[in-house]
């Protein structure tokens, strides 16, 4: 019998493999994992903030199709992550491919969703005023606790797929989830445009609601001291997203409805005259 | 006239989108090495370097013509004039506080008279951007006509580098090319290479456009340089397409157009030996200058 | 070394290197095969540039249309009752089917329609191929289509006939957003351009496709008329307005979208980028030969630029490379028949025994084939048979105007109402204009310019109905009931 040769984890920042500033690991299922520090979660942003997002919509819409297509490509690998991370064969294959559909359906959405939220606004006087979204800046995303991984893509493919970069932060069902980077890294996401961090919660999420470079915060798992957030979070009057239940229920159709998509929009408007 | 930037784009797509093969090839890269101002600015040349890059300007490689200049900084002109006695290699210096212009007007003069004294006779000259940002047109007019006079006295040709990268959008690049061409430019060149943002194939269209009109208006022909960031021949022989499709044969020719390049000469090298035998040529193969 | 051969713009010839293997002979493709017509008839398909038949196509008749009718009809509901995410990924495997094999389409579209590979390859099947991804993510978001309908419904069947400009992205046109929406579909190509959508079969089965969801039945007007006299739902059509309204005259109570002719005005003002207006003139009345419904023929312009641009204008001309379209470096390759050859060459010399002055490319033209140099008419005035009717082909009638209010009226004042533009350096100036134009499509400071996101179709006799975007993804579901 041949040794196999183990898998080392690591966080995914700024489109590269990097181990936890601090060097903390935890094991995890026996594997190690990273445990991030605020310092990881500092350079995942400034990685998001030197990332260019793709302005053309058709080309965010093929990068996501193509994530469908990896993720369908290692369909088994993923079931099989689940498993280990505590779901049944039925559960974990459901779950799997309904994320697969759900990635196809964000792919769908890039060129879409704002002919759905911006409008021609009929002002009183000789002006074209439109009102359209825009991208909201950084957003960095908490993934539900329970093991799964369609709402973790669904939100952060709602902020990629309306022009923003992300860094997502989970605690468990850390191996499917580091193992996403992988799927990432090979569907063409532009460096930095996704970042993925494996670590403490309790210690991140403080550091990400005060962190004033951050543009919104998207919670979808409880928070126990949620006031003391709202106000830590009033630095730079970051958004904050709590997601209703049926947007945390994979099988509900209001979880990847345009108003997922609206939440990690601006809306800007601007006028013009009409006159020779 | 105003300049739409999106359509200025699409034109240079179809420039790109031009398939220059077989004997259009050879001819274009044979072109493109009579075309290049052999160029290095660096604050480490030294004669050995000096002595080694005119060389390769006269005799870059068998069956191959020598490139149309050398450009240097002033304090390497004495030398390099010595090297290039008898050859057709014009010798171009940088002046007038290249790159930056950010020195006294008499700092300017005494730059360009010593570089023609020692015997350049191509004037790369920098305008004020800094006034021109200003709204100072009038003074990068008025010191555009005053080194051209230098040069005249010296019958050297006087280039003038307008930095596009610095410049605030294509309308103003059309404008100072038309200000350098009304006050006497021989040639205008888009960059210092000095700066992140060096020549594009859109903003030379910019210039080449500016220049075809300057000449429908006048009559008088002024030559382009694009400068900086063209590495590879594919993008030369594209340059050279654009060039023949707005301008025309008259000025496929090393007196009205040049490029301001390093790297590119060797890679131009590599594919005239493709052409010639078939194969990818290998690094070690051409000269380091 | 002193003297070296100088590089010249006449390019070395570039043919394209990909070949394509043809049949000897296309049957119908019914019910997710190839089937023999039962009409029992053929005809032959030309390549325009040298007349070189490339292969037989199937003449379907009255009952091979009904056949493919019946097929798409027994398909319908299944296809329909799907759940959407399976359709959008149906939609999205020939979405991606078809961008691998968009080389070979590309040349299918030179050899038998004309139509140069350049633009085949960087526009037309780019294009088609974005148009089946964009309809593939609407698939499963129809409850946003039609606000207040949660549940929008298909039409069912529906019959499409189009022409031979675009031969596959005006089938994309046609077939993505049918199937998105949950209809099924039988789709007539122009008879002179018939092997793409022949081609486009072969994706088709790839793609696992349940059968009959997509039937290409191939003809000349004959089989059209079959079709729109068949038990289709819904039709769409584009053509020519001649037919158009012979259709419209047919639809009875049936949903009907028409794609027609246009004279599109292309206003020029004074203030405008003259320079690149130049460019984009080539873009709206030289590519594809002129060959688009939308194409900009009647250009405007404001008097004090007119000598200038028509200089700029002759001189750009001479740049134009006319031959061989599977040569990567032609600019105009021949005219798609010598049908359209007549038109084209009857209207331009009515247009110089009006009044006319003319001026081309100058420019030697194959011998064999269909060809006409890109040409100019200035001084043409209103009355003009080159200022009403559509010649459908490389020629360009110039109409100088004094005001906005000049130029919006002489732009309005046609039968049809399909496209324009707009050039000018004031914002304000190009939106007002843009308010006052009876066109549906309005290009400012650009021209011809398409995405499937952005709908496209026309005011007047120019059409009814629109394609691409929410506007165009309507047509093919039911009006919700009071």
């Amino acid at each position: 019998m041949s040794l196999p040769v183990q898998k080392t984890y690591k966080n995914f920042v700024g489109g590269v493999y990097v181990r936890p500033e601090s060097g903390r690991t935890k094991d995890f299922l026996g594997s190690r994992v990273p445990v991030s520090s605020r310092k990881d979660l500092r350079q995942a942003v400034e990685a998001a903030n030197k990332a260019t997002v793709p302005a053309s919509a058709y080309l965010r819409g093929q990068i996501v199709y193509r994530l469908a297509e990896m993720l369908s490509a290692r369909k088994q690998e993923f079931i099989d992550y689940l498993k280990m991370e505590g779901l049944s064969q039925q559960v974990a294959e459901q779950e799997i491919e309904l994320a697969i559909d759900r990635v196809v359906l964000m792919a769908g959405w890039a060129d879409k969703y704002s002919q759905i939220l911006s409008s021609i606004n009929a002002v009183e006087g000789p002006y074209f005023v439109s009102t359209a979204p825009e991208p909201k800046g950084i957003c960095v995303l908490a993934a539900p606790a329970d093991p799964g991984l369609t709402i973790l893509l669904t939100r952060m493919l709602a902020a990629f797929v309306t022009g923003n970069p992300a860094v997502v932060l989970f605690e468990s069902s850390c191996l499917s989830r580091l193992a996403l980077a992988e799927l990432i890294q090979a569907s063409d996401f532009p460096q930095g445009t996704i970042n993925l961090l494996c670590g403490q919660l309790d210690e991140l999420l403080p550091v990400a609601a005060a962190h004033k470079q951050i543009a919104l915060l998207d919670l979808s798992l409880e928070i126990s001291n949620l006031s003391e957030f709202q106000e830590i979070a009033t630095s730079n009057l970051k958004r904050l997203i709590i997601p209703t239940a049926e947007q945390l229920d994979p099988a509900s159709s209001q979880s990847a409805s345009v108003s997922v998509l609206n939440d990690f929009c601006e809306q800007k408007t601007v006028w013009h005259p009409l006159g020779f | 006239m105003p300049i739409d930037e999106v359509a200025v784009h699409e034109r240079v797509a179809k420039f790109t989108a031009r398939s220059v093969k077989a004997d259009s090839k050879m001819n274009g890269l044979l072109t493109i090495v009579s075309m290049i101002d052999l160029t290095t600015l660096e604050g480490a040349d030294s004669p050995g370097r000096v002595h080694r890059i005119c060389q390769k300007a006269i005799r870059p490689a068998k069956n191959v013509p020598s490139v149309a200049a050398v450009c240097l900084y002033p304090n390497l002109i004495a030398q390099a004039s010595e090297e290039l006695q008898g050859s057709s290699v014009h010798l171009a210096s940088v002046a007038t506080g290249f790159p930056a212009g950010q020195v006294t007007i008499e700092a300017k003069i005494a730059d360009v008279n010593q570089a023609l004294q020692a015997g350049a006779d191509e004037i790369d000259m920098v305008i004020s951007r800094g006034a021109l940002l200003a709204g100072g047109e009038q003074q990068v007019f008025n010191e555009v006509i005053f080194f051209k006079a230098l040069c005249k006295r010296k019958e050297a040709h006087l280039k003038v580098i307008l930095e596009v990268g610095e410049l605030a959008d294509f309308d103003q690049v059309r404008k100072v090319s038309m200000i350098a061409m009304q006050a006497g430019a021989d040639f205008i060149k888009t960059s210092t290479g000095k700066i992140p943002n060096a020549a594009s194939m859109a903003v030379t269209l910019v210039m080449i456009e500016a220049v075809r009109d300057f000449h429908q208006e006048t009559g008088r022909m002024v030559g382009i340089k694009p400068a900086g960031g063209i590495s590879s021949a594919k993008q030369a022989l594209h340059y050279l397409v654009m060039l023949s499709e707005t301008l025309g044969p008259e000025w496929i020719s090393p007196e009205w157009f040049r490029f301001g390049a390093s790297s590119l000469l060797n890679d131009v090298l590599r594919q005239i030996e493709k052409q010639r035998t078939g194969n990818y040529e290998g690094d070690d193969y051409v000269t380091v200058a | 070394m002193s003297q070296s051969p100088k590089f010249s713009s006449q390019l070395s010839p570039a043919p394209e290197g990909l070949r394509v293997d043809l049949l000897d002979r296309y049957g119908l493709f019914i019910n997710g095969r190839f089937v023999e017509p039962a009409s029992g008839e053929w005809f032959e398909t030309i390549s325009p540039k040298d007349q070189q038949p490339l292969a037989l196509i199937a003449q379907a008749g009255i009952k091979d249309v009904n056949k493919a009718v019946q097929a798409a009809r027994l398909a319908q509901p299944k296809w329909a009752a799907l759940p959407s995410s399976e359709r959008a990924k149906y939609i999205f495997r020939l979405a991606r089917l078809l961008q691998e094999r968009m080389r070979e389409f590309a040349v299918i579209e030179a050899l038998e329609g004309g139509k140069i590979i350049r633009e085949a390859r960087d526009f037309d099947l780019p294009q088609a191929v974005q148009h089946f991804f964009y309809h593939a993510g609407w698939a499963d978001k129809l409850q946003y289509a039609i606000p207040g309908v949660a549940n929008p419904q298909p039409l069912g069947v529906v019959g499409a006939i189009i022409p031979w400009n675009f031969p596959t992205l005006m089938l994309a046109w046609k077939i993505a957003p049918a199937l998105a929406t949950g209809n099924t579909i039988v789709l007539k190509p122009a008879e002179t351009t018939s092997l793409a959508a022949l081609m486009f079969c072969e994706i088709v089965q790839a793609a696992g496709l349940p059968k009959g969801v997509i039937n290409i039945i191939t003809g000349d007007g004959q089989t059209g008329a079959a079709l729109v006299n068949s038990k289709v739902d819904k039709l769409s059509f584009t053509g020519s307005t001649s037919v158009g309204k012979m259709i419209a005259a047919q639809a009875g109570d049936r949903k009907i979208t028409l794609e027609l002719g246009g004279k599109s005005a292309n206003i020029v003002f004074a203030d405008a980028a003259l320079n690149q207006v130049v460019d984009n003139i080539v873009d709206s009345i030289f590519a594809n030969r002129g060959h688009t419904c939308c194409a900009g023929s009647r250009l405007l312009v404001q008097e004090p630029v007119h000598d200038r641009l028509m200089r700029l204008l002759e001189r750009r001309m001479q740049t134009l490379r006319i031959g061989d379209p599977l040569d990567k470096n032609t600019d105009l390759g021949p005219i798609n028949s010598l049908q359209q050859l007549k038109v084209i060459q009857d209207l331009t010399a009515s247009g110089i025994k009006e009044g006319a002055e003319a001026f081309t490319t100058r420019t030697s033209l194959p011998r064999k084939g269909f060809w006409f140099a890109p040409t100019v008419l200035i001084n043409v005035t209103p009355d003009m048979r080159v200022a009403q009717e559509e010649i459908f082909g490389p020629v360009l009638s110039v109409i100088t105007f004094r005001t906005p209010e000049e130029a919006i009226q002489l732009a309005n004042n046609t039968p049809y109402g399909l496209a324009a533009g707009v050039w000018t350096n004031k914002g304000s100036k190009a939106l007002k204009v843009a308010s006052q134009l009876k066109a549906g499509v309005i290009w400012q400071n650009t021209y011809n310019r398409f995405d499937p996101t952005a709908a496209f179709g026309g005011f007047k006799e120019s059409g009814w109905g629109r394609e691409g975007g929410l506007a165009g993804l309507r047509a093919y579901l039911k009006e919700p009931k009071q």
